[in-house]
């Protein structure tokens, strides 16, 4: 049983406190992302976990063993970086050999280990080459197999994907997904790509300035963001997002448009939906509202829509299959798929 | 970008050429001179080149000279200083490459202003200093002075090409298993030895050249080669072909070293111009 636990965690840079307390918990096996935009602090989370750097107050508990005041080499744990740190004066095969080579365990073992962990990530044609001569997802690999060399309680992964090319991550994102299920590792992985954390994660952290925004499985963070930071983070093209009035069962857009929903809503709110939700057609329905096409991004799978209720930008995502209507479009907001913020606080509406 | 006329090469290597004769023309005249009888010297321009060679002059400086006494204090001292210098140099330097602490690049600063003084400045005070501590004409108060002046190329050097390698090479080999120590001697220090050597080279440089300091802390036991040179311009004679060989004895060594290393000297050279 590897989990980890993280109990409130604190960190500040002088007056700076980066990371105004965290905790969390990862169950054995669990993959966990660590989500959030650049400077909010889940790399220090992770450095903190991995004990390279320290923390202010809080404890971290790596499969029931208080690491907090250990070094790392005493945590074990493996750690994947964003520039992969091969040790360029290595072969790959000392590379990944070196941590065993510490432990002074027997050569046999470590070459039983090497041919292993080689074949399990298709790299044993690559053994005798130096870091310098590999391709950046060969470089990764490396990276990879020189983590689970050991067979350590937990990964740590930070942003190991952002150097590599499209096609290539999205590769390397299944590799490292299906590697962690068959391995049964507990990972924390942190990353800024919302793709990343939504595809590979069984939970998502979404941190902005040191604190959790929210923590739950992909589609309920999708699906429910608790605040409008959440909602414009994750989910591409980002969620609509628009400050109407409301007045009794209807919300009123700066336009002056309404649109009648189910509940009942006080002052202003700040109306969410996404781009995928919005039902574009030809024809004014009851309780459609009208829209201006402005421009169209084509996709390939679907079109962008980009156009605006009166004044009000909106994006729409559209199938691409389906023929768009040329004059006088109008959009509908389908009611079980509609987000309400509270303006100020930003957070989700109960 | 366009392919460059003849006449561009032919104006580039004209001018390379000239370069080349104008720092070339003094060694190859000590060379020349060292082969020479005294009279051979003063003969005039036309038998500059054309002479018959001898080597009286180096058997006469041999024999009146421990010349190979003083070679050796050069090296002992040029390399006993050159190993003091990096060892505490690059350990300074990991610390400010490495740690963040109030006013580290005012230290570091500080550190490299010590190199801009003029050597003569602490001359005086290092004479009085040693002849209290006893160190006057000793190779290990030579090495001393030395590596005061070394120190200060060695970090701020070393700094530089710590900063170049990433720190996550050293937080790989900890998270591995290593400790700090064990971690800067496996992965930092190897990946480094390039740039170790680079500096070396400088700094066994400066102290076998060196001769304001070997002329006021020696006197005999300690004298390097460069102090004994002059003495061969007396009241009596001036020596020209003995100071020549004396200078191909003490050049020679460090023209072989040089060129063996100079692999190393040009990426250390050139490291230090892009450091950020």
């Amino acid at each position: 049983m590897a989990s980890i636990d993280i109990r409130n965690l604190r960190k500040k840079f002088g007056d700076l406190e980066v990371i105004p307390g965290f905790s969390l918990h990862a169950e054995d096996r669990e993959f966990i992302s660590l989500l959030g935009p650049s400077g909010c602090g889940k790399s220090t989370i992770l450095r903190i976990v991995a004990g390279l750097e320290e923390l202010t107050s809080g404890d971290v508990v790596i499969a029931g063993r208080n690491v907090t005041a250990l070094e790392p080499k005493d945590r074990d744990i493996a750690m994947v970086f964003q520039n992969y740190a091969l040790y360029p004066h290595k072969s790959v095969f000392e590379n990944l050999a070196y941590g065993l080579r510490i432990r002074k365990r027997p050569e046999d073992e470590i070459r039983k280990r090497v041919t292993e962990v080689s074949e399990l990530l298709q790299i044993q044609q690559l053994l005798q080459r130096r870091p310098a001569q590999l391709s950046g997802g060969q470089q990764q690999r490396v990276a990879m197999g020189r983590a689970i060399m050991r067979e350590p309680a937990a990964f740590l992964f930070d942003e190991p994907l952002s150097n590599l090319d499209a096609k290539l991550r999205n590769h390397m994102r299944v590799e490292i997904r299906q590697l962690q299920q068959r391995l049964g590792i507990t990972t924390l992985y942190v990353t800024h790509d919302q793709v990343e954390a939504m595809t590979m994660s069984d939970r998502i952290v979404v941190l902005n300035h040191g604190m959790i925004e929210q923590i739950g499985k992909p589609l309920e963070i999708y699906e429910t963001p608790a605040s409008i930071f959440v909602a414009t983070f994750i989910g591409s093209p980002a969620m609509n997002l628009v400050r109407v009035r409301t007045d009794g069962n209807a919300l009123v857009f700066p336009s002056g448009d309404r649109l009648s929903v189910e509940r009942q809503l006080q002052g202003d709110v700040v109306l969410g939906i996404r781009p995928e939700r919005i039902k574009l057609s030809a024809s004014k329905s009851e309780n459609s509202l009208p829209f201006e096409i402005v421009l169209v991004e084509e996709l390939g799978a679907q079109k962008i829509i980009h156009g605006r209720i009166g004044a009000t930008e909106m994006t729409v995502a559209f199938p691409e299959d389906v023929p768009l209507p040329t004059n006088g479009a109008s959009v509908s907001l389908p009611g079980n798929y509609l987000h309400f913020f509270d303006p100020e606080s930003g957070k989700r509406l109960a | 970008m366009a392919p460059k006329s003849r006449l561009y090469w032919i104006v580039c290597y004209f001018i390379l050429a000239l370069y080349g004769v104008f720092t070339l023309l003094p060694i190859a005249y000590l060379v020349v001179s060292s082969f020479k009888t005294q009279l051979q010297i003063y003969a005039g321009v036309s038998s500059t080149f054309w002479f018959t060679p001898t080597l009286e002059s180096y058997r006469f400086i041999f024999e009146t000279k421990p010349i190979l006494h003083m070679l050796m204090n050069t090296l002992i001292v040029s390399v006993g200083s050159t190993v003091f210098s990096l060892v505490f140099g690059t350990i300074a330097a990991y610390a400010l490459a490495r740690y963040r602490f109030r006013g580290r690049d005012d230290l570091a600063f500080y550190i490299l202003s010590i190199r801009m003084f003029p050597p003569i400045v602490a001359a005086l005070p290092i004479f009085m200093i040693f002849n209290n501590l006893n160190l006057l004409d000793s190779k290990i108060g030579l090495i001393i002075a030395y590596t005061s002046f070394n120190l200060p190329f060695v970090v701020w050097m070393m700094t530089g090409f710590i900063k170049a390698v990433p720190v996550q090479l050293e937080e790989a080999a900890m998270v591995d298993g290593q400790s700090q120590l064990g971690a800067i001697r496996d992965i930092l220090l190897p990946v480094l030895r390039p740039s170790i050597l680079a500096v070396a080279i400088f700094c066994i440089i400066f102290s076998w050249n060196e001769f304001l300091f070997a002329l006021i802390l020696t006197k005999s036991q300690a004298k390097t080669l460069p102090v004994a040179i002059p003495e061969f311009i007396t009241w009596t004679e001036v020596g020209w072909n003995y100071v020549a060989a004396a200078g191909m004895v003490l050049v020679m060594p460090v023209l072989i070293f040089s060129f063996l290393a100079q692999r190393y000297m040009v990426r250390g050279m050139s490291m230090g111009a892009i450091k950020d």
